[in-house]
């Protein structure tokens, strides 16, 4: 059970991103969080070399370490959850000249914090030596009722980090917007990782797109 | 270092290699296999473990190159929620100093979904087949009696696929597996010795499967 929001952070203030980072941690932990154990989420994609495929991406998360989470870009598929050994068989295609790795690998590194049911992860996200910007992922464990989870998570936000509403709402990922907007006529609004996951693809994807500083 | 860091960070690559011995017995001497199976294996006293599974094979083809096929299993008797299983099997490596067929083996656990998104990875689907019988190990080895049966018509939105079986041949399939890390001597002599414990009753093969 989780319900979570990841974000990127705007570091444009401050020198690099890394300090940016610092500044932010320091905010969370003077606010009494915990800091627990480093956290890494990894993005591999994989494009086609045959027609009518697709570009994939595997993302894998230091909380969920067992799992892969895979998702086929432009599709209607949902994310596919799998066993870590997933990368595996995706290098076994790529040995086959199914696919090619031709787009660099991202990678969010940071620290985990804890706050009671919260969980924090702060990272940075670079691209081979590049550091292309800041993200953060706050989850609120017990819980997979988004429209709930989602309010607690923006109160965390707003008391922690003394973001407003409007900025919450604008720094939120296009995947979450829509998973809020899709619950509006449903009674059943069941959380699930891949949703995280589908955040951090979208954030990890922009990121890659943006030219360097 | 924490053990959730210490799995994300090692090398998932990590070749397996199947070994295989393979062979068929006839359905009315069937019995007489799996009680030979029951006093030799591991399960002397327990109860034999069952399965009954639905395969499907979906295949891309790879211009200039040799076709892959992935497949995808789920236990019918896990329905409505089973755990779907991927896999990839090559074919078995021509070397003929082994006595047993070795082959590159990968697998995972998946979401129900595997399907669609092979679909949009661009396999296509290649055929489906029923294997409903015994498994019986025998310390790392694996020894399955099965009946291989085929859907009559294809059609999804059915969802009992039982009372459309039928079966391929008046036969059962029988195969030995192992799964290993590297080539090993030592699983090959030990299938071996198995498989001959099992004679006259089936002799168990390594298969050419390019014949």
């Amino acid at each position: 059970m989780v319900v979570a929001i990841v974000i990127s952070l705007p570091s444009g203030s401050f020198k690099s991103p890394a300090e940016a980072a610092e500044f932010y941690l320091d905010k969370l932990e003077k606010g009494g969080a915990k800091k627990t154990r480093p956290f890494q989420v990894d993005l591999v994609s994989y494009t086609p070399l045959i027609p009518n495929s697709k570009v994939v991406h595997v993302l894998s998360h230091s909380e969920y370490p067992a799992s892969s989470f895979a998702y086929a870009e432009q599709s209607n598929c949902q994310m596919l959850v799998a066993d870590n050994t997933f990368i595996a068989l995706m290098n076994k295609l790529k040995t086959l000249r199914a696919f090619e790795i031709r787009l660099q690998k991202m990678e969010a590194r940071g620290t985990r914090l804890e706050y009671q049911d919260f969980l924090i992860n702060l990272g940075t996200v670079n691209q081979s030596q590049t550091t292309k910007g800041l993200i953060l992922e706050v989850a609120y464990v017990p819980m997979d009722e988004t429209r709930d989870g989602y309010c607690l998570i923006q109160e965390f936000l707003q008391s922690f980090l003394n973001m407003t509403k409007q900025t919450i709402q604008r720094l939120i990922t296009d995947q979450l917007s829509n998973w809020l907007r899709s619950l509006k006529d449903k009674k059943d609004s069941e959380y699930t990782p891949s949703i995280t996951l589908l955040q951090y693809l979208d954030i990890l994807l922009a990121m890659r797109n943006k030219p360097n500083e | 270092m924490d053990p959730a860091q210490l799995l994300i960070t090692q090398n998932r690559a990590f070749p397996s290699l199947e070994y295989v011995l393979q062979g068929s017995i006839q359905d009315d001497s069937a019995h007489l296999l799996k009680a030979r199976l029951q006093g030799l294996c591991d399960n002397i006293t327990g109860e034999v473990e069952q399965f009954d599974d639905h395969e499907i094979v979906h295949t891309l083809r790879i211009p200039g190159a040799s076709n892959v096929s992935l497949r995808v299993r789920y236990a019918l008797d896990d329905m409505p929620n089973p755990i779907y299983h991927l896999r990839y099997v090559a074919s078995a490596e021509l070397d003929k100093s082994q006595s047993v067929s070795v082959r590159q083996f990968h697998d995972c656990c998946v979401t129900k979904n595997i399907q669609s998104f092979l679909q949009e990875l661009g396999f296509m689907y290649d055929h489906e087949f029923f294997a409903k019988g015994d498994i019986f190990r025998k310390g790392r080895m694996k020894i399955t009696v099965a009946k291989i049966s085929s859907l009559l018509e294809r059609n999804r939105s059915d969802m009992n696929p039982m009372q459309i079986r039928r079966p391929l041949t008046a036969s059962c399939f029988v195969e030995m597996s192992l799964i290993g890390s590297m080539h090993d001597d030592k699983v090959a002599d030990e299938m071996k010795t198995f498989a001959e414990q099992l004679k006259p009753l089936i002799s168990l093969e390594k298969i050419d499967q390019k014949r």
